[in-house]
Order: C-alpha cells, then structure tokens, then sequence
C-alpha cells in the first residue's frame, strides 16, 4: 500500500461524513504502526480505536491537515507504557500492487523460505529499526512522515532503517 | 559490508520512492546495493494480518455517542456557499446579548459550526465573532485574520473584517485579512465584497485582492484554499507576508539577518507539518540559509 499524497478536502472533522472518512483514510496506517511495534493485533485494533474516539472529542480543535499527525501522536502516547511484544506476522501478498518504474528489480527467490525467514528477522530486529523499517517499506511512508509521526529527526529514521537492513542482509543473505 | 555515502543517498533515494530512471540504472549494475534493494523490495509485498475495519468503526461510534459533546454534532451540510475571512473568536460569553468569541492561537486551526449549519474553519491566528440570539434575523460574522466558509443558503450572510465586508447568500469562500493582506476568493456562488468605496462581486474562480487601495479581481488557480489542505501558498507576496503566515502556522518566532530583503517576492508554497521543510521551500529559491535554534526561534540569513 502506498502512501498517496492525496488531499482529503475535510473541512469540519465534527461532521460525521468527514470523520468518516478521515477514518478511511488513517486507520489502517495506525493500526499497523501499533502492530509492528507490538505485534498485538488486538492491542493495536484498541490503540486505533481510542485515538480515533479522541480526535472526536478534540474534532474542533484539530486542523484536519493535522488529523493524522494527532493520531499517530494519541496513538504512541497511550502505547508508552506496553513493554510486552508479541510476535510480529507479516503475510506475503500474493498480488501485489504494480510499482513505479523505480521499483522493479526482477528477482527470483523462494517465497515461503523468504517468508519465513523474512518474518523471524523482522522479529529479531529493535521496536525501533523493526517500527521505521516496515512503515517506510509496508506503509509507504516517506522518511520525513515517519519522522514527523514518531517525533525523530529524519536523520534518526535513515539510521533505523539502514540497521534493519543492515541486519536483514546479514540474516537472509543473497536472495 | 558498509556502504559508501554515494550507495547511501541512492538507497534512501530508492526507499523513499524518489529514484529516476538513472538512479535505478545505477543501482542495477552495484551488485552490493542491488542486494540491499532486493531485501528492501520483498519486504514492501508483506502486509500485517487484515482486521475488521467495520467493526472497528462501530466502536468508536459508540464511544462517540456516549461521550457526545454538544457542540460535536453536525447537522448533515445543506448545498452550501461561499467561504468568509476568518475571525478569531474567543470562546467565552459576553454580557451583550449571546456574543460567541473564537480565538484561534497560532499552529491550530478550528472548525465551528453556526446556528444555521453553516460551517467555518479558521485559520491559525485568527479571532471570530457573532451574535447568536441575532442569528436568526440577521447572519453577520466579524473576522480578523483569516477563515474559509461554507454558508448554508438562507439570509444574507455578512463577514465584516477591518480592511472591508464580504456579503453572500449561500457560497463557499475564504476571507483573508492579516497585516498588509486583504483578500476574498470565492469558490462557489456569488460573493460581494466591499471596502471602502471599492465593490466587486465575484463569481466561483475568482478572487479580489487589495493593492494600492483598489480591489483587484483575478483568478483563483487552486481548488480549494490550500491551508486546508497543510500547505499554505502564496502568489507574488512579500518575504515579510510569507514569514508571518510561517511564524502563525508554527507558533514561532523568526529573526531575520538585517541584509534579508522582505520585500522580495515569493511565489510558492510551504507545507504546514514539517517546519525543516517549509523553512527550506522558502529559503532555496531566495538563496537563505536558515537555523532553528530551539523550538520557537529561527534564524534567517543571507547565503555565505
């Protein structure tokens, strides 16, 4: 799933057609940003949950062009606390989406091996190279919106992600 | 085995989805950094386990009932017009009849709903008012800075500002009035707006400016006023202007270099979120150089 720089156009986040689609439109992204960090799908549906009842009550105070920044932001917060991680399960897209011209290396390699292998690494990598990594790599998230959301210099997410992937080239070697 | 720093920016280059052609050509023939982009590829077909988006929604749909605010339920919009300047407004009662006051501080912005369902949002820096026990006679809205409206159809709506008035019957508009600003664009319906002695009406695309003490009539090139959106653009303002809107967006403070011109003009725009950002969509094409000091303060300079 790419991260489109598509405009919402939300005037008034208290009115319940905009609300709703401001749901449409982040709750995946939080959701996932709490389960990569825990690995807890229900801990993340909840995290999700309360941050999005927050923006409502906050629906007049919150700069639609803010609303995802302030979920993401509700969400970390009333995660701080959690130190239990479950094991991250990240499944295989069997039809993945067509990419721009500057994504297509074709390359060749055992599916269930690199899945597994896949899955164990990410596991095995920090809260924080494993959270940066997959928002960039899953969400498509640029590196100044993960930085923004995380509240980290951009500086901080390029060397996350290089020690993920660092790491991830040690484990799984040539694929 | 450790990647120069010319692999590095490719790799960030090709994460962030802003490699070209040539990049990516580059990238193929480094068997090093081919591998890296390889892992990173895969990696981007993985998704996390799906979940019940609906059911997720009935619950915070319930906790929205039972924590429901008054003022946080919207009546479904009516066709609705124009979009009015933006007035601070403090939210607190007056004495004089039911007076509601908005005060919208800097780095915030704020969506209120009138007596009709028209609906306002303001921009940061901003104040509002109006009368509510008159609403029904009369719908009359007093800005100072800046506000994007959308009027439910109905009575005559008045949005009186400092520098002029802007009259509409049901439209979709925004009210810009700041220091050295005055400026009413309209997007849908008809709009009037008056200041001083100069009226114009304007039609959907249009918007009046104040220069040199005449009301200008030009077209508008962007859907929607862009602030809404987090980018606030400007078309052939002053430095001076584009500072201000910086320092209302962020709750900052500026200081520029006494060599700084603020009376270049700029066209362009500056994203709301990320405050490196905008301050370098500024500052590289008027050849500055800026530091942030600490979170309120920055510092603007002339390039070495």
């Amino acid at each position: 799933m790419e991260a489109k720089e598509k405009k919402l156009d939300i005037i008034n986040i208290c009115e319940e057609k905009q609300f709703k689609r401001v749901f449409d439109a982040f709750v995946s992204p939080l959701r996932n940003y709490i389960y990569y960090k825990f690995g807890d799908a229900e801990k993340a549906a909840d995290a999700a949950q309360e941050a999005f009842v927050k923006l409502w009550e906050n629906c007049d105070k919150v700069s639609p062009d803010k609303a995802k920044a302030y979920l993401f932001t509700v969400a970390n917060n009333l995660s701080l606390n959690q130190v239990a991680h479950q094991k991250v399960v990240l499944k295989y897209e069997k039809n993945h989406r067509s990419h721009a011209v500057s994504e297509s290396p074709e390359f060749q390699f055992r599916e269930k091996e690199f899945e597994a292998k896949l899955n164990t690494v990410i596991n095995n990598l920090s809260e924080a190279q494993r959270t940066a990594f997959l928002l960039n790599r899953i969400e498509g998230m640029k590196y100044s919106e993960i930085a923004l959301h995380l509240d980290i210099s951009v500086k901080a997410v390029e060397k996350r992600i290089h020690k993920a992937l660092i790491i991830l080239r040690k484990e799984i070697g040539d694929v | 085995m450790e990647l120069n720093e010319k692999q590095i920016t490719l790799l960030n280059k090709w994460l962030n989805h802003e490699a070209t052609e040539q990049d990516v050509l580059e990238i193929k023939q480094d068997p090093e950094l081919f591998a890296y982009v390889k892992i990173s590829g895969s990696a981007s077909h993985f998704a996390s386990p799906d979940f019940d988006r609906e059911m997720l929604f009935q619950k915070i749909h319930t906790a929205k009932i039972r924590n429901q605010k008054k003022f946080g339920v919207v009546k479904y919009l009516m066709p609705i017009a124009a979009a009015i300047a933006v007035l601070f407004a403090i939210y607190t009662f007056l004495p004089q009849g039911e007076l509601k006051q908005y005060e919208v501080a800097f780095a915030e912005s704020r969506a209120i709903t009138l007596p009709d369902a028209s609906e306002v949002l303001v921009n940061s820096g901003s104040t509002l008012s109006y009368n509510a026990e008159k609403w029904q006679r009369e719908r009359q809205i007093n800005l100072n800075g800046e506000a994007f409206f959308k009027v439910a159809k109905g009575k005559k709506f008045t949005v009186k500002t400092e520098k002029g008035d802007v009259t509409v019957l049901g439209t979709q508009f925004n009210v810009k009035q700041r220091a050295g600003i005055f400026q009413v664009s309209c997007y849908e319906g008809r709009v009037e707006v008056q200041a001083g002695s100069n009226k114009v009406v304007l039609t959907a695309g249009e918007f009046a400016q104040m220069q040199n003490g005449q009301l200008h009539k030009q077209s508008i090139s962007v859907e929607n006023p862009s602030w809404i959106n987090g980018e606030s653009t400007f078309e052939n303002e002053t430095l001076q202007e584009v500072i201000a809107e910086l320092e209302r967006q962020y709750n900052i403070k500026v200081y520029l270099d006494k060599e700084v011109n603020l009376y270049e003009t700029f066209t362009g725009g500056f994203t709301n979120n990320q405050l490196e950002d905008a301050l370098k969509t500024i500052c590289l094409p008027l050849q500055l150089q800026f530091t942030i000091e600490n979170s309120e303060r920055v510092r603007i300079y002339v390039a070495p």
